[in-house]
């Protein structure tokens, strides 16, 4: 390479987590977002609050609300009157001396105005919205304004023998005309702050008790002026006494509306939710398959449009020439989740002729003649992990529905959970929000069937439209979120998990009986009053007949739970099933890793098509080294002997990997129902 | 219903079964055309040949070198033609024009294999596509710079070594350490060259058709030292290495060529794509083969964006299912679309919805035919045809369709169907686009209004243009400013009593006001009601279409509401103006004191509105990386925090100490998302500060053991910025069922209001 290369593979670009989706296992459906459900229900409410506002109006109105631009002063509410008594002619002003009688002004300059008729009643008195100050007999003093009443407290000198009132003029009714802070403008005197308060209550001459409509004035001559002193006194003791004509009723009303209009929103929302998921309750665990089965496809019909290949979890079938086939009948579990998918009817799930065990439990997970052993996971013939799950929570809710008569001795356990995969976690779950005394046993690590999930790999959740029972997550997402997402909820919730605890044998009696064996090989007893096997059909690793030396006995594994940790060595892998052929691969994807493959037969035999190419893809390129008919014969220190058809190979060995799958070692299930 | 046999007599369609020739049928169409009638002109896009059932076709086509067209075939009854352009990339290669009163049948290529491979009638075809392809192949070598000057003989050998190699998306040509061996042509699509490091993909090449790759290793013999990864379904030529050595030999030169035309093209690429000393998601090339594929990319400016979501709606109302959904990618891209245009980059969000690719995976996977392609090049489904597989919606690499119910039930038919945006085939223009009231929502094609996609892939076009927005913004200053003046002028007057509300001016502003505030609400009927105005389109004939507009450079569609609520703005503040005038504001236990208090905590909320509309967004756009609905931010809290503890495991002690110590207080500080709206700035800038107080406190020490420092930063910073966004959107959302709410009370208290008034 000459000098130049380096510069034509300088980076152009770096990209973070830059995932290509490649192409879908599910359809996406359509579902109803915030955006199109914002608004639902505004209508109603809006129309409901302008409803519940008016109706609150309606109420609390007071006389003349509906017209006047404020209410009207309390001396003319409690005097009767109605808007036409005074507004049936056209200047309102000529209305006011039908009762109070026509009372000029002591100022010449004002009557004359009045005389040419500028100035009127109503250009300084407001009969709505107006303010006054109303002194009662028992020496208290109440000021006015706007409908709404607020205690002065008691003035002394003064006591009325009724109720006297003064009305209060807002000094910008004269601003009118005059200017209050011009020099030399009249006005300076009447407003109160500077110097000795003169308030104008002197405008009007003193007339007599009643006027010709019988409205009551002032009083007698005097009292009316010593009215007028008090006030002088209050407010200049006081302050001045704002005549605010706002109030914040309406604002309450506005509340009264906008309760209204939640209340109606809320109730549109609520029935609509419940509308929508008044939906038909759906089968929560699906019954293992009493007879083998098998797809069925009418090759005239299909369409060729994978949504089976898709739907099934095993890879059986394969669309060939744009048709389904099945193409690997022994893995079907004989659900029906293809038949499900299949859009015109083309696919089938029948029957074989072969007939396979019969069903161990019935339907509430109880094994059949054995009461109080229940069954859960995979060990019910039923391969997948949201069946798991939903078993092992529904297992457990009758579990506590039978025992829940019977609590009494403390030393005993109500209920023992064997194995800590999916459906033992869930069941976990369950028992502690049920509130049971329970305990779980599992032989190796939590979740380790997850955990043996070669990197990176994919977990499905199907089926797809079966809800999760219980509180254990799961979504299609990598091994590894989901381990952690587990592993975080047990560490949370504080689960009593007891790991590396084999159980070797399930004694039934009164209450049954479990021996483990933990890690070190001593021997612990428990008793429980009813017992979950979630043991799975994995059951432990097939070991390779041979002896292993001391030097290598930490580095010979059964499954890969991390290829970065063997980045620079060199691995040797036994076995060519699809556990064995991903570890392969995803050691080989290593940088400076040397992978040898020894496979006792002479063909891919098994596994996943996209694990059979690539592999062959890799052996292609030499990234991996694949020895056919080969068996080991010997394992040394850091290295092994290989028996192949050409003589004996050694091949040097940092780590070896034996994946040749998985037998139930002991059938503690069997033992366990006699 | 199918066809009459006479149809499938021709020889490409005989052997195939009974439903066979439905399928046909159905995906196909049956034509009678007029004798001299064009069918399709030459440089058209096209995705179906013709299959002449009676009558004859000529095909005509201007050769090199001559003046005029001239007949280059003449299809009669049984003959097929057309089938180059149902190569991906391909177009019509001469101009067809009936002869006589012509019977056709116009077939999608994509059903028609799939059919006839079905019944293994497919021989034929397939061998004709195979000829169709070496002739492109042949017409590529002429343009390519290095290939253009070998002689004939040359060029047959190298047509005949190649092979075919067609890569599905994101699976890799080759991998970095295998053998090379041959070196491979890129005959469509895009290839990316990359080295992985870690969760990190280094991209040191984009290829696009016509560029040639991994010769070096393959001559010299060395391993591959990187991986080539198709960025979509591709095809590419594998050219044996020894191919390419005696071609080298017998023409010297041809290295040399190459490797000049890789050096500029890489130079052109550097210039382009830019070194990037840091990681980023948002570059517009992180999917370069999804800006190639567009042929009109939904996207929506978040910086005036208001979430309001009325795009959906409008989408909801007039389909039935949005088929709009506001979370997608952001991308960072210079548009080349403004007319003054400065060339700062802009973020963009690509929401889910139909980019009508220009080589539509869902059109190739559907099994029915039932997705088609207009000669415009929208993409649409036909209910009618659709069996709801959704193979299309697990096969489009964006996620743009969805499965909804079926709108026309029956027996037989499956319960729900795909659906995806069809551009508003019906309408005039797609109604989300029409509807935004803020026009924030366009449809862009990015090989032509991306810059940078523009520079790298070349395509021509006039650039649309975008109306600025700065006028809008002096008008609302303007009207805003007036108002803030007249107010207190006008509560002075009304203190005065030189305006009353019962006479002269004041009752001349009170039924301005009125009418005003009726106009007010009349706003809510155009946005809800959306049917009425968004017009149907009338169809384009083809008569039309072929007299002149040759290159439909559809215009640019514009938002019609973004008017009407600059319109709605400047009336609600000089309402606002009128009702002062008209009553002061003077507020007492009176019906007019109800309608004036509605009124009043109407237009705050409307002013509250309009300024959260100005000055959120920009905010809050600075805080995401995706486009996200206020549903998902739960869930994403959740995700954040799974990530934050995934990636605290398997660290140094030091880093887990700084996570105890800074990190996590810092991301759960109650005031903390308040300061980061207060600050103003966006996600890389908080990183980058919290990373210098990091540095501050370390004061250089421990500086090796920082590995997988920065994912946590990134994560804590985002934790932090979840509150502000949540805060930010019910900001933007909540304000307005509020406001229309009291407008329709204010309504109502108006019209009391006025007859009780009026009753006098």
């Amino acid at each position: 390479m000459t000098d130049r290369e380096p510069e034509l593979f300088r980076p152009l670009l770096v990209l973070r987590n830059a995932l290509f989706r490649t192409r879908g296992r599910r359809a996406r459906v359509a579902r109803e977002t915030s955006d199109v459900r914002r608004f639902r229900g505004v209508w109603a409410a809006g129309a409901t609050a302008a409803l519940g506002g008016v109706l609150a109006i309606a109420v609390d109105l007071g006389p003349g609300g509906l017209r006047s631009p404020a209410p009207l002063s309390r001396s003319h509410q409690s005097a009767g009157l109605a808007c036409a008594t005074c507004h049936a002619e056209s200047e309102p002003s000529l209305a006011c001396r039908s009762c109070h009688g026509s009372h000029g002004s002591t100022r010449s300059p004002h009557r004359r105005l009045a005389a040419e008729g500028k100035l009127a009643c109503t250009s300084c008195h407001a009969a709505h919205g107006g303010a006054s100050l109303a002194f009662l007999p028992d020496g208290r003093a109440v000021h006015r304004a706007a409908g709404q009443e607020r205690e002065l407290g008691e003035v002394e000198g003064f006591r009325p023998e009724q109720e006297t009132t003064l009305p209060l003029i807002a000094s910008s009714r004269c601003e009118a005309c005059h200017s209050a802070s011009a020099a030399g403008d009249p006005l300076a005197r009447c407003v109160s702050g500077r110097g000795t308060p003169v308030l104008c209550f002197d405008e009007h001459r003193s007339v007599a008790s009643t006027g010709p409509g019988g409205a009551r004035v002032a009083g007698r001559l005097p009292e009316r002026d010593a009215a007028a002193e008090a006030a002088r006194e209050l407010i200049a003791s006081r302050g001045v006494v704002a005549a605010s004509a706002s109030s914040l009723r309406p604002f309450g009303w506005l509340g009264a509306a906008a309760l209204a209009g939640t209340l109606a929103l809320v109730f549109t929302r609520v029935r609509r939710r419940r509308g929508a998921t008044a939906e038909p309750a759906k089968a929560s665990a699906l019954p293992a398959p009493a007879r083998a089965r098998l797809p069925v496809i009418d090759a005239t019909t299909c369409l060729g449009c994978y949504a089976c290949v898709d739907a099934c979890p095993y890879d059986v079938l394969e669309v060939e020439r744009y048709v389904a086939r099945v193409v690997r009948p022994d893995d079907c579990c004989g659900l029906t989740l293809c038949e499900q998918r299949c859009p015109n009817g083309s696919l089938l799930v029948r029957e074989r002729d072969a007939a396979i065990e019969p069903p161990l439990v019935d339907e509430r997970l109880e094994v059949k003649g054995s009461s109080g052993l229940y069954l859960a996971g995979d060990l019910t013939g039923v391969p997948l992990i949201k069946n798991a799950i939903n078993q092992g929570a529904l297992a457990v809710r009758a579990i506590a529905e039978s025992s829940s008569a019977d609590r009494g001795d403390p030393e005993l356990f109500d209920l023992i959970i064997v194995g800590a995969g999916p459906a033992g976690i869930s069941a976990a779950l369950e028992a502690k929000a049920k509130g049971l005394r329970f305990l779980v046993l599992e032989q190796g690590s939590v979740a380790e069937s997850i955990k043996s999930f070669p990197r990176g790999k994919l977990v499905f959740d199907q089926p797809l439209d079966m809800p999760v029972v219980g509180a254990l997550w799961l979504d299609e997402c990598s091994k590894e979120e989901l381990l952690g997402k587990w592993l975080r909820i047990v560490r949370r919730e504080k689960l009593p998990i007891r790991e590396g605890a084999r159980v070797t044998s399930i004694e039934r009696g009164s209450v049954f009986t479990l021996e483990s064996v933990d890690a070190s090989g001593g021997g612990v007893t428990e008793r429980a009053r009813r017992v979950l096997l979630a043991i799975g059909r994995r059951g432990s690793p097939r070991k390779l007949a041979l002896e292993v030396p001391e030097a290598m006995s930490d580095r010979v594994h059964y499954a890969l739970a991390d290829a970065r940790s063997f980045a620079g060595s060199r691995v040797l892998v036994v076995g060519l099933g699809d556990v064995a052929m991903e570890s392969a691969l995803a050691l080989a994807g290593q940088p400076d890793t040397r992978v040898v493959l020894s496979y006792r037969g002479d063909g891919f035999r098994r596994g996943k098509a996209r694990n059979i190419e690539e592999m062959r893809r890799a052996v292609a390129a030499g990234r991996i080294e694949l020895i056919w008919n080969s068996e080991l014969t010997r394992i040394g220190a850091s290295r092994v002997v290989l028996k192949t058809p050409h003589g004996e190979q050694e091949r040097e060995c940092d780590a070896l990997f034996v994946m040749i799958g998985t037998a139930l070692s002991n059938d503690l299930l069997k033992r366990a129902r006699s | 219903m199918s066809w009459h046999s006479r149809a499938f007599e021709a020889p490409v369609l005989r052997g195939l079964d009974a439903q066979s020739r439905a399928e046909l049928s159905a995906a196909g169409r049956l034509r009678k055309v007029e004798a001299g009638k064009v069918i399709y002109r030459d440089g058209e896009p096209g995705d179906a040949f013709f299959v002449v059932v009676s009558g004859s076709v000529s095909l005509c086509a201007l050769r090199r070198g001559d003046e005029r067209d001239t007949q280059v075939r003449l299809a009669r009854r049984g003959d097929t033609f057309g089938e180059e352009a149902t190569l991906p990339g391909g177009v019509r290669r001469a101009t067809a024009t009936a002869q006589e009163p012509t019977e056709l049948a116009e077939l999608p290529m994509a059903v028609y294999l799939r059919v006839a491979g079905r019944s293994g009638a497919d021989g034929v075809a397939k061998r004709e596509l195979r000829v169709l392809r070496r002739i492109a192949t042949r017409d590529l070598l002429r343009t390519l710079a290095f290939a253009r000057d070998l002689p004939e003989h040359d060029v047959e050998l190298l047509l005949d070594a190649v092979e075919e190699l067609a890569v599905p998306r994101s699976r890799p040509v080759f991998t970095c350490g295998d053998a090379a061996d041959a070196c491979f042509l890129v005959t469509d699509g895009i290839v990316q060259l990359q080295t992985v490091d870690g969760d990190r993909v280094h991209v040191r090449a984009y290829l696009a058709r016509g560029d040639l790759f991994g010769d070096e290793e393959a001559l010299s013999g060395e391993r591959r030292p990187m991986t080539a990864v198709a960025l979509g379904d591709c095809r590419c030529l594998r050219i044996p290495a020894d191919v390419m050595r005696t071609l080298a030999d017998r023409n010297p030169g041809l290295l040399a060529r190459i490797r000049r035309l890789k050096v500029d093209r890489h130079e052109l690429l550097e210039r382009i794509v830019g070194v990037s000393d840091g990681a980023s998601t948002q570059h517009v090339f992180k999917d370069l083969y999804r800006m190639q594929m567009a042929r009109s990319l939904l996207v929506i400016d978040p910086e005036s964006c208001v979430r309001c979501g009325h795009c959906s709606w409008s989408c909801a109302d007039l389909h039935g299912v949005s088929r709009l959904v506001r979370r997608g990618d952001k991308v960072v891209t210079q548009l080349a679309t403004k007319a003054d245009s400065d060339g700062t980059p802009q973020s963009l969000f690509l929401p889910n919805s139909c980019q009508h690719c220009r080589n539509p995976a869902c059109m190739i996977d559907c099994p029915t035919g039932a997705i088609g392609r207009d000669p415009e090049g929208d993409v649409f489904i036909r209910e009618e045809l659709c069996t709801g597989c959704g193979a299309c919606a697990k096969a489009c690499p964006w996620d743009n369709i969805q499965m909804a119910p079926r709108t026309a039930p029956g027996p037989g038919l499956s319960a729900s169907i795909a659906v995806k945006c069809d551009l508003c085939r019906e309408y005039e223009a797609p109604a989300c686009v029409q509807a935004c009231p803020t026009e924030s929502i366009f449809r862009l094609e990015p090989a032509r209004d991306f810059g940078e996609v523009r520079d790298l892939l070349g395509a021509p076009g006039a650039r649309a243009a975008l109306a600025p927005r700065a006028a809008a913004r002096f008008r609302l200053l303007f009207t805003v400013t007036a108002t803030a003046a007249l107010a207190p002028l006008l509560m002075r007057l009304h203190a005065l009593g030189l305006l009353a509300p019962g006479r002269g001016a004041g009752l001349a502003a009170g039924w301005l006001s009125g009418l005003g505030c009726l106009a007010l609400a009349a706003h809510a009927l155009p946005k809800r009601v959306v049917r009425p105005w968004i017009r149907r389109r009338e169809r384009v004939s083809a008569a039309r279409r072929a007299a002149g507009n040759a290159a439909l450079a559809p215009e640019l569609a514009r938002s019609r509401l973004r008017a009407l609520v600059a319109f709605h703005v400047v009336l609600g503040l000089a309402t606002i103006a009128g009702v002062l005038a008209h009553s002061g504001l003077r507020l007492s236990a009176t019906l007019a004191g109800a309608l004036l208090s509605c009124f009043a905590l109407s237009a705050a909320l409307g002013g509250f509105g309009a300024f959260i509309y100005r000055w959120a967004p920009p905010r809050l756009a600075r805080l995401e990386r995706r486009g996200s609905l206020p549903e998902d931010l739960n869930a994403e809290r959740e995700q954040l925090e799974d990530r934050l503890h995934r990636d605290v495991s398997g660290k140094d002690e030091l880093v887990k100490r700084i996570v105890e110590r800074v990190l996590l207080p810092y991301s759960r500080s109650p005031a903390g998302a308040l300061l980061l709206i207060a600050s103003g700035s966006g996600l890389a800038e908080e990183e980058h500060r919290l990373r210098m107080r990091i540095d501050a406190m370390l004061e250089g020490r421990g500086t090796a053991r920082l590995t997988g420092l920065d994912e946590l930063v990134r994560t804590v910073v985002e934790l932090r910025a979840l509150p502000a966004r949540r805060a930010l959107g019910a900001a933007l959302r909540w304000w307005l069922p509020l406001h229309a709410a009291l407008t329709l009370s204010l309504v109502v208290l108006l019209v009391l209001h006025v007859a009780a008034m009026v009753r006098w």
